[in-house]
């Protein structure tokens, strides 16, 4: 280069270093590596899952009399210590001779594993990178296989044979149990746990605590019914937004009933009543880029256009997109394309009316210079 | 990168905290805020889908640079289209801000330097921001952009000729003529 231009380089490099003092928001910096997060935590599951399906493929085609069923897989995860003998075997559950009031508990526990796994089953879900409620269940699997191990493999026998075939177990119990079951430390399954089997409620709550990122893109809240949250996607606004069985029943969230009815109103109230104003949104969306980063998620439509939806404990922050009109109007609807920003808020603090979005004190959100007029809130955050 | 390819959760905060606001700059000296905003996450996002595809063939920031690049062009793709489509749209929202005409008497050479940048052509702005802020060679940004060299050099050239004259009002015998539009 010349002197001329080396001598330009050298002004540019010396002007532009002085003032470039520009970072980057916080608010996208937190976004993005809550990403990285939920992504990273997401190839935990699926490698784990392979790898138990693959040695748990491996003890059920070994084991002689076992067939390649749910059913006979729950045996293997109910009876696994009972007698001390391979859990595969045929005999496990004959030589350990549960009371009869346990078999019959223990063979409708296996109807409804294999109605689950009927329904929902992990290998068509588990590798695929859209997968709504796959994503959430396969995170609840990884949070629950620990618990699993701990509860199982106490009870064994200390030899190689017995821990590979604890890890079955465990394989099983993963692959078989989408939704956690707390496998009992004495193998035997109690009138507790069969109840909440058949009721698919997780008996206690996530595995890792009080970890928020799970619980972010988490479809299934404690005391959710599994079989209602395990349709990957939502056929129309009214059974999407109505369902009953969707709404968590933690303590921070509205009782069901009001949710419901609250819900089925808000069809009409899209079609231009305002019936929806007092609804809180319970359902706050994500941004398509996040559902294609983490692979949670559930779809929905309101008024055909296309959301992405999350259920989640109305207590819980997360990342809404929204979208200006050009009457500066904020929306959730994806189609207007003219300013995207993305809010972190609890649900509780947004309302929808209609297709607008306002503060949950009815005052309409703006946003200058990146900041949003978020109201105070009392106590929430 | 290699590390956060192998699990390593850590490894990619430390590259977005090394690595953030250079991305950030290069997108916001090319696009309003909100747009900015959205391009500085496609480019994050886009890291963290293709990390189990990731290669450790060449620089890291090659990889990054080309990706915040590859994301930029297809903002401002999709801004003309938009703004082709949408009639009620107000100014302020699409306009890019930095791009007003400064008061020389009362703005800073800094502040003059980046409004220059703003309204410097496509090619010639995204040439100059590689360089700020990537850290890359002339080879480097050559391929990131998808050009050559010499293309590059010359878009650096007439760019900061025309950024010297802007702020400090400096005319050198290149800038008084005709500067080839290069997007």
């Amino acid at each position: 280069m010349t002197n001329n231009a080396n001598n330009d380089e050298q002004w540019f490099d010396d002007l532009y270093r002085q003032g470039s003092d520009e970072h980057s928001p916080a608010e996208l910096d937190a976004l993005i590596l809550q990403a990285a997060s939920q992504n990273q935590r997401r190839r935990w599951p699926l490698f784990a899952t392979a790898a138990v399906l693959m040695i748990a493929a491996g003890v059920l085609l070994n084991a002689p009399d076992s067939a390649l069923s749910p059913a006979s897989q729950s045996e293997v995860v109910s009876a696994p210590a009972q007698s001390g003998t391979l859990p595969g075997a045929k005999t496990t559950t004959a030589d350990a001779s549960p009371p009869d009031m346990e078999r019959e508990m223990q063979a409708s526990m296996e109807t409804a594993l294999a109605e689950q796994a009927g329904s929902h089953h992990p290998s068509a879900d588990s590798l695929s990178d859209d997968a709504g409620d796959s994503d959430a269940s396969r995170e609840k699997s990884h949070s629950e296989t620990p618990r699993m191990e701990r509860a199982v493999t106490p009870e064994r026998p200390s030899s190689s044979a017995m821990s590979a075939d604890s890890n079955a177990v465990a394989a099983a119990s993963t692959v078989t149990e989408q939704r956690s079951v707390d496998v009992p430390p004495d193998g035997y399954w109690s009138s507790q746990n069969e109840a909440s089997l058949a009721a698919n409620v997780r008996p206690s709550g996530l595995g890792r605590g009080e970890d928020r990122a799970d619980r972010i893109y988490s479809d299934v809240a404690p005391d959710e019914p599994m079989a209602n949250t395990a349709q990957p996607e939502f056929e129309a606004p009214v059974s999407t937004l109505a369902t009953p069985a969707m709404a968590p029943e933690s303590p921070q969230r509205k009782p069901p009933a009001q949710e419901t009815a609250a819900q089925e109103t808000e069809p009409e109230g899209l079609a231009g009543n305002t019936t929806s104003r007092d609804h809180a949104v319970e359902e706050v969306i994500v941004t398509g880029a996040m559902k294609r980063a983490t692979g949670a998620g559930t779809t929905a439509s309101i008024r055909g256009c296309p959301l992405f939806t999350f259920y989640l404990n109305s207590s819980e922050e997360t990342l809404v997109e929204l979208r200006q009109c050009s009457d500066g109007r904020w929306t959730l609807d994806p189609e207007r394309k003219l300013c995207k920003r993305y809010l972190r808020v609890t649900p509780s603090e947004l309302l929808i009316d209609g297709e607008t979005l306002t503060w949950a004190d009815g005052q309409a959100i703006a946003c200058e210079d990146g900041r949003f007029n978020r109201p105070k809130p009392a106590g929430t955050r | 990168m290699a590390a956060y390819c192998n699990g390593d959760e850590q490894a990619f905060a430390r590259l977005y905290e090394r690595y953030k606001d250079a991305t950030w700059r290069y997108a916001r000296r090319q696009l309003p805020e909100a747009a900015a905003a959205d391009c500085q996450q496609a480019i994050w996002l886009k890291l963290i889908e293709q990390r189990e595809r990731y290669e450790p063939k060449g620089h890291f920031r090659s990889y990054l640079f080309t990706l915040a690049h590859n994301a930029i062009t297809d903002e401002h793709r999709r801004r003309s289209k938009q703004l082709a489509r949408i009639s009620d749209t107000e100014p302020q929202q699409l306009v890019d801000e930095q791009s007003h005409v400064p008061d020389l008497d009362n703005t800073s050479r800094y502040q003059r330097l980046i409004s220059s940048i703003a309204r410097l052509p496509g090619a010639q702005r995204d040439a100059v921001m590689l360089k700020a802020e990537s850290g890359l060679s002339l080879s480097q940004i050559a391929e990131v952009t998808g050009s050559n060299v010499e293309a590059i050099k010359s878009r650096l050239r007439y760019a900061l000729n025309k950024l010297r004259a802007d702020v400090d009002g400096r005319q050198t015998p290149r800038s008084r003529g005709a500067e080839p539009e290069h997007d």
